[in-house]
């Protein structure tokens, strides 16, 4: 018989609303004695007390269980590939996994060097207002914003886990036209 | 790799597993939800107290649970529990067939409670936390933790008494 066929009287009530606290020693004095005498005159609350033990035991004995696989990828690595998509962001947070990944740090430690020079002036000769690399020539501006753009993007990176979507198709441009001197020597 | 996120991680990967497991009784939903706790946990490493990231990642594998339960629109039904997990069906005396019997029908039930009584039933019945580590968690008063416990063993012994499979005989040593 459930709880709710229970033939249902007040002492009963009373009795099957403190159950759980008088089996776990929460009801002392005479409030407890009263549950005790209850208990020892109702069959049908006893049945309830029995029941209510054998779940208090069950549970009491079910065990912690362990994570099943290992096959997992670790958190970590997860968290990077759940914020990567596709395509470049992909490439690039794959290659930025351990943040010492040397095809990403050359290319920023190129350009900062050549930065360096560009700024350091040992004497009159004008700085250059283009660099060529690998053949493809650059100015400074399109120089510093590049080297700008990827710094941000290693910084965003590092604290999200993915790469703006301007910085992803953000570019090094050769110009296509020339720079105006504005330092052209006078003739 | 982070060192205090893997510490957190083997701290704490069983008890969430556990809870998680107990509340969906399918492992690999288990597995997604404690998966997630932790890569929420690294997106916020540097937020999380580190005194407090238990409490935090239980939280946040309380909301995830709860999460996993409403997208399947009902409690885990018989036939979505991992039945590899369950004892073996083999011959065996009366009792531990009871006994099994009646621990099939505990662990269901568990799973069906509402929040915060299965929250409550799994913290302190199965994983044996204190009251106070419970009001920790959870934000609740002590008090409030004996009275939602309370409630959710009532709760529990409701359902296992009106469910189809219990019999008294269950209880018969």
């Amino acid at each position: 018989m459930s709880e709710a066929e229970h033939k249902y009287d007040s002492a009963c009530g009373q009795f099957l609303d403190r159950l759980d606290a008088w089996l776990a020693g929460e009801v002392p004095g005479e409030a407890g004695i009263a549950l005790q005498h209850h208990h020892d005159n109702c069959a049908q609350c006893r049945v309830e007390t029995r029941l209510a033990r054998a779940i208090d035991g069950i549970t009491r004995a079910l065990p912690e269980h362990d994570l099943p696989t290992l096959t997992r990828q670790p958190p970590v690595q997860a968290a990077h590939r759940q914020t990567s998509p596709l395509g470049f962001q992909v490439y690039l947070a794959r290659l930025l996994d351990t943040w010492r990944q040397p095809l990403v740090y050359a290319p920023a430690l190129v350009l900062a060097s050549l930065l360096a020079l560009l700024l350091v002036q040992t004497g009159p000769a004008p700085v250059p207002q283009t660099v060529t690399v690998d053949g493809v020539e650059y100015n400074q501006e399109e120089i510093l914003r590049a080297a700008a753009d990827l710094e941000l993007a290693l910084r965003y990176l590092d604290k999200y886990g993915t790469i703006p979507a301007r910085l992803v198709h953000a570019e090094l441009q050769p110009h296509t036209e020339p720079v105006p001197n504005t330092e052209a020597p006078a003739i | 790799m982070d060192a205090p996120f893997e510490t957190s991680r083997k701290l704490y990967q069983r008890r969430l597993y556990s809870y998680a497991w107990y509340s969906l009784r399918v492992a690999a939903d288990a597995e997604d939800v404690v998966q997630e706790a932790f890569v929420r946990l690294w997106e916020h490493r540097r937020e999380v107290e580190p005194m407090q990231v238990g409490a935090w990642l239980m939280r946040v594998t309380q909301n995830l649970v709860t999460d996993q339960i409403r997208r399947r629109g009902t409690r885990a039904r018989d036939e979505e529990v991992d039945t590899d997990l369950l004892p073996a069906e083999q011959p065996a005396p009366a009792d531990h067939h009871h006994q099994r019997c009646m621990k099939a029908l505990v662990e269901e039930c568990i799973a069906a409670l509402t929040d915060p009584y299965r929250t409550i039933v799994i913290m302190r019945e199965i994983q044996g936390l204190s009251y106070q580590e419970i009001a920790d968690i959870l934000g609740i008063s002590l008090d409030h933790v004996k009275t939602d416990l309370f409630r959710a063993k009532r709760k529990l012994r409701e359902l296992v008494s009106s469910h189809p499979r219990y019999d008294q005989h269950l209880l018969e040593d």
